[in-house]
């Protein structure tokens, strides 16, 4: 038990943390938002200092990072508001990378190394439309809110075929994918995409789809942990500095009671988030454990970043004062990979059975 | 970052797990049971087992018996311990009276009561809170004046649980009462058969006895006086914060089994609570609670692993588990109508045998003891993230 990060992990977090400081600005994140959402700019960067192959093996010339490497880089990702489809490329290139076919890691090797691509995952989950099918090595149907559907270069896509669940990778630059955009409460890029017969590789088995499903539900915890801790971090200055009824407002205890709150609750769902991306990593995280994450980093999430609206008051809504970002982005992944009430459902069909969960 | 036990400490909860098995006081959800057995022969010789395999001290320093290993060893010991209701002594004597003595007594002190405090031979009550110095500890009144090689001791003390059996109490008292409030306190382990002692009865609400105690003219030697005169109040924080961790493990713990009991009595008593989707959708929201209050603790514990003092973690599981101890009593006996009214000794059965009605007066009461809630909630915001200090008068 050691909840420090490893110095690997530390320098992980230094280095993403130090590139996003010089390059991100509340205006220039404004700028971006106004345009779509996608910062492709910030993408390529990504790619060229290597963040891309990252998590791919060091065999294949990657970084070998495990999902607590990913999570640490993720974190500060969140924390800057960055606009990339990196928990989502990270999603699916780790899942691969584990129990992918091998065409299928190569050809996403190819997408996402060589070509700096962008993969985003259409499990097939409840809400996503469906059904889909492959005939012939030709994926037909649709799906529903695919995050960074339109910036990311190829689509790892959910059918199931008599029960089994099969994961297949599409170039979604191909004519035969069209796609609408979609405008969510996160202001994040989303689409609904249609696939008439484009061409699918058969990238992974059931264990895969599992998996994605998992690895893709535990970073989103990891962004909802990093958008609190944001909200949080802006608000602690803030109600230092400012000054009503002649003292600081972080003087007064209704004040005080209310971040302390807030950091309790984060404090708690930080520690369940990581323990869950370890479980994953060391294939050990149920049903339940997923849930328990979800739930609790949704919950967190959205309690976190409203209070922080509440102890700044105005300023807290205002376009120019960059926490809306946060309560934004909160409230919208609190909603994906299982909302606080879906995951709640989960807890409650085991709750009466489950042992040695303490 | 790792979330398992390294295969010596899973190895060591074994041990504790099949000790705690033997020795386990817990009983079933339907079972009765004597919730005052702390004081008996049988807790005493867990103690001196416990002493003898060397268990509570394997974190201390060689040269006081210890062992000098990781902090979780007594972590995992407390937490094991606390599931299966095994006791030992008064909880506390050895997790936060024998640590201080360890860190500010003299070595002749050491000497004299660290082997008794192991052995279960010394037993401590908390002598801190007074009728006018609730939450505002340092305020306390109670006065000892040196006296040649001694100090006589003139006050009194309330909410001095155990002290009808304690042998001894750890006692906070005002040696300077010029000095500003927190520059003036001393402590002191003092006899509890001392001449000059009265200890009273006060009972409470859900069938639990605690005390008043006063003093009057006794006479105490100077070396039963813990660390520097007038230095008590910066001793008595440190031994707050450890008290919350006590309290956090002891209360997750609780916790747990009233869930698990209540789990067990629907299943048994009515299936058609657990069969409804709200119900159990209630259900799911305490499990996520409780979750919520192990990553506390655990993050606690981690605290008090890296070798830092435990204080805006240590607040938040404090504060987690008392709030969440009548959410959760509160959310069963919802469930269950007008059946959850009935009470231990109603001729018709009470669920969980009346021990939801008692956590839930239990968890009301342990929201402001041990350091009320709101105080809790000051440290995390003051210590924990640097918030100014509210105006408060000296």
């Amino acid at each position: 038990m050691n909840l420090g990060l490893s110095d690997t992990q530390e320098m992980i977090r230094d280095s993403m943390r130090q590139q996003l400081q010089r390059e991100m600005s509340t205006d220039r994140i404004r700028a971006l938002l106004e345009g779509g959402g996608h910062d492709e700019a910030l993408w390529k960067r990504l790619a060229s200092d290597g963040w891309l192959g990252f998590a791919f093996p060091e065999s294949a010339g990657g970084g070998g990072a495990d999902l607590l490497d990913i999570a640490v880089a993720l974190e500060e990702l969140s924390k800057a508001a960055a606009t990339v489809p990196f928990a989502e490329t990270m999603a699916c290139v780790y899942t691969l990378m584990r129990c992918g076919t091998q065409d299928g890691q190569a050809a996403l090797a190819a997408a996402v190394v060589e070509n700096a691509g962008a993969v985003t995952p259409v499990p097939g989950e409840a809400g996503d439309e469906g059904p889909r099918s492959v005939s012939a090595g030709a994926l037909q149907g649709s799906a529903r809110y695919v995050d960074y559907g339109l910036a990311c270069t190829h689509h790892l896509v959910g059918v199931t075929d008599a029960g089994q669940r099969q994961l297949f990778l599409v170039d979604a630059r191909t004519p035969q994918v069209t796609q609408r955009s979609l405008r969510n409460v996160g202001q994040t890029p989303q689409s609904a995409a249609a696939y008439a017969g484009v061409p699918a590789l058969a990238a992974g088995g059931a264990d895969a789809a599992a998996l994605l499903t998992q690895v893709a539900t535990v970073l989103c915890c990891v962004q909802l942990v990093g958008f609190a801790q944001q909200a949080l971090d802006l608000t602690i200055p803030y109600v230092r500095d400012r000054v009503q009824f002649g003292r600081p407002l972080g003087t007064f205890q209704a004040v005080q009671q209310q971040a302390a709150d807030m950091a309790s609750a984060l404090d708690a769902t930080r520690y369940l988030t990581y323990e869950a991306v370890w479980k994953v990593e060391h294939g050990t995280c149920t049903a339940a454990d997923l849930a328990t994450a979800k739930a609790a980093a949704s919950r967190t999430a959205v309690f976190v970043t409203l209070t922080a609206h509440q102890l700044h008051g105005g300023m807290g809504m205002t376009e120019e004062y960059p926490l809306h970002f946060f309560s934004r982005r909160a409230r919208e992944r609190s909603l994906a990979w299982g909302s606080e009430h879906e995951s709640l459902a989960v807890l409650a069909g085991s709750v009466a059975d489950d042992t040695d969960w303490r | 970052m790792r979330f398992d036990w390294p295969p010596e400490q899973a190895e060591f909860r074994e041990e504790v797990r099949q000790f705690a098995a033997e020795r386990s006081q817990k009983p079933s959800f339907d079972e009765d049971e004597d919730r005052e057995n702390w004081a008996s022969q049988e807790s005493r010789d867990n103690l001196a087992e416990l002493d003898r395999r060397g268990w509570l001290r394997r974190s201390w320093p060689k040269d006081l018996g210890g062992q000098e290993m990781s902090p979780w060893y007594q972590f995992l010991l407390a937490v094991e311990l606390a599931y299966t209701d095994v006791h030992y002594g008064r909880r506390g004597t050895s997790s936060m009276i024998g640590p201080a003595i360890q860190r500010y007594g003299t070595d002749a002190q050491r000497a004299e009561y660290l082997p008794k405090i192991w052995s279960g031979e010394i037993t401590c009550a908390l002598g801190y809170s007074e009728p006018n110095a609730g939450s505002d500890l340092a305020s306390l009144r109670t006065r000892a004046i040196r006296d040649g090689d001694s100090y006589v001791i003139n006050g009194s003390k309330i909410w001095t649980s155990d002290a009808h059996w304690t042998s001894h109490v750890y006692l906070a008292v005002r040696t300077d009462p010029q000095a500003p409030k927190h520059r003036g306190i001393s402590i002191f382990i003092v006899p509890l058969n001392l001449k000059g002692i009265t200890i009273r009865p006060i009972e409470m609400m859900f069938h639990h006895r605690t005390n008043e105690v006063f003093f009057d003219d006794v006479v105490v030697p100077a070396d039963m006086r813990i660390g520097e005169e007038n230095r008590g109040w910066y001793m008595l924080a440190t031994a707050l914060d450890h008290e919350r961790v006590t309290m956090a493990i002891n209360n997750y713990m609780d916790m747990v089994h009233i869930f698990e009991w209540s789990i067990d009595y629907l299943r048994a008593a009515r299936p058609d609570v657990l069969a409804d989707p709200v119900a159990r959708r209630k259900l799911a929201e305490i499990r996520l609670d409780l979750s919520m209050l192990r990553a506390l603790v655990m993050t606690t514990g981690s605290v008090v692993a890296s070798g830092a003092a435990p204080s805006k973690e240590a607040s938040a599981s404090k504060v987690w588990a008392t709030e969440l101890g009548t959410r959760m009593t509160g959310a069963v006996l919802d469930l269950l109508g007008r059946a959850g009214a009935q009470v231990a000794g109603s001729a018709d059965d009470p669920p969980v045998r009346g021990r939801l009605e008692q956590q839930l007066w239990f968890s009301a009461l342990q929201r402001f003891t041990g350091g009320a809630n709101e105080i809790q909630r000051t440290i995390i915001a003051e210590r924990g993230l640097g918030l100014p200090r509210e105006r408060r008068p000296a």
